[in-house]
């Protein structure tokens, strides 16, 4: 194991993958010159050359239009969005061709390509680039999202989304690139589709991925002993598809559910995850299902007023008291 | 610390008094011992503590009413801080503090709400077979939890199978597998070996033959059920002066050559009466309730082999005598089987009559889809002056309505108003 | 043009204009369930540029693309038995009229959205550069896309990395219903080519001849790294915007000069037997030979069998294997 902040261990990832595959290429804005607005792609160009590692115009439409004729004529590409707020330019490319070439032309064409989305609150991005965005994305079928928590995860999940033959969104939390984390030695990978379960526990389940993830630990440290035993923690890592069986099995252990993400409460990925326990669980449940979100409110800039939307740890932890002692 | 909270004892109650302390603060309880008497209109019921520890505060003192699921006492450890205030349901969540957000909220339904339960706890008392009616919830709003039924359970054993029997008893009990309900049958503070073994000699000992249901037998078991099951029953009861009745059916007699029955003088009352209380004269409906101008009047008839409820068309605009003359005609023809089916259908009321079997009062069942049925008691001399010397005749009316068509108050003043006018029918003018 | 190549050339047209035909019958006999447009009147845009192509180079398509796909060399049957939403069909009966595609012979697909293969076109042109295996790519595309925003980013992108690609516009005057002319503010979109610092070339798309020398000045351009061109081919649409339009748009008398005297396929025959370089007994047996052709496409996919219900479930993802 060797400590690497989150952004090294994507560019791990990167080179490896780049290595091992000839046909694997990045393409985005400023990530040759530039190395990546995180640093997540420095040194990645003088490596691999510029064809290999290019910079684009400002033409989402066309960054992931081409991305995809390129996998359709036998590359892998990833795609650097830039800000996952940026999808929106290219939201065609993503709902009405990338996610559904393979099922409408029935079966006869892989693509294999990466759309790599920085998303979340950091530093007061503002509304515009600040958005945690995946349950849009999840609406639409034919495309494979996953978001780590972690340098391990971020490594493990950007080598299998690359070597994955199906289009990915690999949703990348801006404020965890600058942190640190254990990474295997060697070649790791991380299975999409699989859920974590970080900690074990027989009165609630928390469910939640991303950097959200790291608040929800974060609450159970400074709970200490009074969630011992109790709090049963699951890392989602992938959302489509989804690992319900792990979570339908803490649930039906613990009888509580909580499920906690920073993207907008209403309509997330948390709504999905609760509607799924409900559906197949509902008699296990010894207490309201409990999601925690953001308001429903554009980020707002100001400090104070973006810790005022998106969920603290403060939140995190009440709902656990009140979950465990039957208060809620 | 634990809350314990005023039990809901039935379906529909919905607040209780505590009748006594049995233990007082400071106190050690054990779980499962007997903490307080609880009142309620129908029982009193020995409330036990859910937990083990010390009764640290009593909230509710003796003599006072509490609704369902409001905290009346705290068990915890000696020391322990009770909170100040007397906690109802709502503020049994403790106070949000600033950083709680507000999204996390339980949204539950009100405190007047019939058993609440978690699924899980649903769960664990289908497959236990436990009544949920019988667990006390300590969850936001009462509402019960998996670890409530779970207590219940452990209770239960303790009680029934530790405390109030002997170990040989028990293995008697287990040999013949008896249920706990059997066992409560027996009397005397702990079930020994003898009194099992007397109990399962008299079970065995009884002869007995089944008696097989006959068609109306079934058609009436299932009509009852039906009603009962589905109706949420309330019945009131009154007691009322009766000479008004006598003093009608006298003048009513001069009329006539036929015999008038005290029956047709309520009839004839009730169905003047009930226009005025058209959610009395009515069909509850699935969108609606239907309330009806007109009073056909139900009677039920008992026959050899079980009831008839024959109906008597537009009785609010039929006088007594006429009234009587087609009770005695719908009654025999009951009797003899005659009637036509169609004189069985459309009643918008009914009324049943015990009076001449000594019935003081009783608990009529509805004939669905009408929303209200009157019992009548039998007419007694009872003494009314404090010096004991004046006598009047007094009657028990019992009326049960349909809780979802109409309150109780609706109910009482109905019965109110019968009661005036039967004291005095010169009501019926004003 | 020797003997084959004409020969050639009408059998795709004509292959073009006789499915067409028939599945315009067949429609509107109720055979056929969806919307469908019509490639007829547009044939000589496709046989000449596809006939300058290699099997391996690859085309994007647009929701009126049986022609492509045709000039392309896809099999009649397997498309006709897509358009009537068969087992046996290209996509399994789960694409339908917009969405045939055949990437065996670097056929990406029609596209349901106008301007929705450009992008693509241009990333296949990319991975041709990348991997260095001399294909180009073609993207056909209407004059309505030419007023969308993956037309400037696509070409822009492709001018700047000198991408083997091929941009054709054919102008057929209508977008949907609305005359071109009410919706570009230009006669020539050939002339927007100057914006990116590539050709613009222009052609008339119901000539097979000149669109085959322009888009050979294209085609060479792309295979010599040269980079993309932009060829607008201007033509006609004969038929209405889907099968079943009412047409209340545009006059009838419009149509009709087209078809007396602008008909790719007339004037194809009138040179051809002018310049006494095909004889009629040689055209007429191709004509019967297409025509036989049409009718057991027609065949297969009536005898074919619908796709199973669990079917439905299937291609979303691949499932197993790792690239």
């Amino acid at each position: 194991m060797r400590e690497v902040t989150f952004a090294e261990a994507t560019l791990e990832a990167m080179r490896e993958e780049m290595a091992r595959d000839s046909r694997v290429f990045i393409m985005g804005e400023d990530i040759a010159s530039q190395g990546g607005i995180f640093g997540q792609f420095k040194g990645l160009a003088d490596q691999f050359g510029l064809e290999r590692v290019r910079d684009t115009p400002i033409s989402e439409t066309a960054i992931v239009g081409a991305g995809i004729g390129a996998a359709l004529g036998g590359l892998i590409p990833v795609i650097d969005m830039h800000f996952a707020d940026f999808l929106g330019v290219a939201m065609d490319e993503v709902l009405n061709q990338m996610s559904k070439i393979r099922y409408m032309f029935g079966g006869q064409a892989n693509l294999p390509l990466v759309l790599r989305a920085p998303d979340g609150v950091t530093r007061s991005g503002a509304a515009q680039h600040s958005q945690s965005l995946e349950a849009i994305f999840m609406h639409i079928p034919g495309t494979k999202i996953v978001a780590p928590s972690n340098a391990e995860d971020a490594k493990g999940l950007l080598k299998a989304a690359i070597r994955d033959p199906n289009p990915v969104i690999y949703f990348e939390h801006k404020d965890l690139f600058r942190r640190k984390g254990q990474v295997p030695d060697g070649e790791h990978i991380t299975p999409i589709g699989k859920a974590r379960v970080t900690r074990e526990g027989d009165s609630l389940t928390v469910v939640s991925y991303s950097r959200m993830f790291t608040e929800v630990e974060a609450a159970c440290q400074q709970l200490g002993d009074e969630v011992e035993g109790k709090v049963e923690l699951i890392d989602l890592r992938t959302i489509v598809p989804m690992d319900v069986e792990t979570i339908l099995a803490s649930v039906r252990k613990t009888h509580r559910l909580l499920i906690v993400h920073e993207a907008v409460k209403r309509g997330g990925v948390g709504a999905e995850i609760s509607a799924v326990v409900a559906e197949k669980a509902v008699e296990y449940l010894d207490a309201p299902i409990v999601r925690i979100g953001a308001k429903p409110y554009p980020i707002p800039f100001s400090p104070p007023l973006e810790r005022e939307i998106v969920p603290q740890v403060d939140e995190i932890i009440s709902a656990i008291r009140g979950l465990l002692n039957a208060r809620i | 610390m634990k809350p314990v909270v005023m039990p809901k004892l039935g379906l529909t109650m919905t607040e209780g008094t505590i009748a006594t302390w049995l233990k007082q603060e400071g106190d050690t309880v054990a779980v499962g011992e007997a903490i307080a008497e609880i009142e309620t209109e129908k029982i009193t019921y020995s409330l036990e503590a859910p937990v083990e520890g010390t009764l640290l505060k009593i909230v509710l003192p003796a003599g006072e009413s509490a609704p369902v699921a409001e905290t009346i006492a705290w068990i915890g450890r000696p020391g322990e801080e009770v909170p100040n205030e007397k906690e109802g349901p709502a503020a049994s969540l403790p106070h949000p503090s600033e950083d709680e957000a507000s999204d996390v909220q339980p949204v539950m339904a009100s405190p007047a709400q019939p058993a609440l339960a978690t699924p899980f706890a649903k769960k664990i008392a289908r497959d236990k077979g436990v009544e949920l009616d019988r667990v006390t919830g300590t969850g936001p709003y009462g509402r019960i939890q998996a670890d409530d039924v779970v207590e219940f359970l452990k209770r239960l054993e303790s009680t029934s199978h530790v405390a109030r029997i002997t170990p040989a008893a028990a293995v008697v009990v287990e040999q013949h597998g008896l249920g706990a309900e059997n066992l409560r049958t027996l009397d005397g503070e702990r079930v020994r070996r003898a009194d099992v073994e007397g109990y399962v000699e008299q079970v065995n000992d009884v002869r007995s033959r089944v008696i097989p249901h006959s068609s109306m037998r079934q058609a009436i078991a299932k009509r009852m059920t039906e009603s009962w099951t589905a109706i949420p029953h309330v019945t009131l009861h009154r007691s009322v002066y009766a000479e008004g009745l006598f003093e009608l059916r006298k003048k009513a007699s001069e009329k006539t050559t036929k015999k008038i029955s005290m029956t047709a003088v309520i009839a004839c009352l009730v169905s003047r009466l009930l226009p005025k209380h058209p959610l009395l004269n009515a069909h509850y409906e699935r969108d609606g309730t239907r309330v009806f101008d007109d009073v056909h009047l139900g009677l039920a008839v008992a026959v050899s082999n079980g009831l008839v409820v024959p109906v008597i068309r537009h009785a609010n605009s039929k006088s007594i005598p006429e009234l009587a003359e087609e009770i005695a005609d719908v009654s025999e023809r009951a009797r003899t089987g005659s009637l036509n089916p169609d004189e069985l259908e459309g009643g918008t009321f009914t009324i049943s009559n015990l009076g001449m079997f000594g019935v003081d009062g009783f608990t009529p069942i509805i004939v669905p889809p009408q929303t209200g049925i009157l019992g009548i008691g039998r007419s007694v001399q009872s003494m009314t002056s404090s010096d004991g010397t004046a006598q009047n005749i007094s009657m028990t009316l019992s009326l049960s309505f349909d809780h979802r068509a109409m309150d109780g108050v609706y109910g009482a003043r109905f019965l109110d108003s019968l009661a005036r006018c039967i004291e005095d029918p010169m009501q019926l003018l004003f | 043009m020797n003997k084959g190549t004409l020969l050639r050339w009408y059998r795709t047209m004509m292959r073009i204009r006789v499915f067409e035909e028939t599945v315009n019958e067949k429609f509107l006999a109720g055979e056929i369930p969806g919307f469908v447009h019509l490639y007829v009147g547009q044939e000589a845009v496709a046989t000449a540029i596809c006939d300058l192509l290699n099997e391996s180079d690859y085309i994007t398509s647009t929701h009126r693309g049986h022609g492509h796909a045709i000039a392309k060399g896809a099999d009649m049957k397997r498309m006709m038995a897509e358009l009537y939403g068969r087992e046996t069909g290209y996509c399994k009966g789960k694409g339908g009229s917009m969405h045939i595609a055949d990437f065996r012979i670097g056929m990406l697909g029609a596209n349901g959205v106008v301007g929705g293969g450009i992008n693509i076109a241009v990333g296949a042109a990319l991975a041709g550069k990348l991997l260095d295996n001399g294909r180009i790519a073609v993207s056909f595309f209407g004059d309505g896309a030419s007023n969308r925003g993956t037309f400037h980013e696509g070409i822009n992108m492709a001018a700047i990395w000198k991408l083997p690609v091929i941009f054709v516009c054919e102008n057929n005057q209508w977008s949907s219903t609305t005359f071109y002319r009410n919706s570009t503010a230009v006669e020539d979109i050939a002339v927007r080519a100057s914006a990116y610092g590539i050709p613009g070339l222009i052609a008339d798309g119901n000539d097979v001849f000149d669109v085959y020398e322009k888009a050979d000045e294209a085609v060479k351009r792309a295979r010599k790294g040269g980079g993309p061109s932009l060829l607008e081919v201007k033509t006609y649409r004969v038929k209405g915007h889907f099968i079943g339009d009412p047409e209340k748009y545009r006059r009838r008398e419009e149509i009709m000069e087209q078809l007396e005297n602008n008909d790719p396929i007339k004037r194809f025959v009138q040179r051809v037997t002018d310049e006494n370089l095909l004889s009629s007994e040689e055209l007429t047996q191709v004509d019967q030979e297409v025509v036989e052709e049409v009718k057991n496409a027609v065949e297969f996919a009536q005898s074919s069998p619908f796709p199973d219900s669990s079917q439905a479930y299937e291609d979303l993802f691949v499932e197993d294997g790792v690239q």
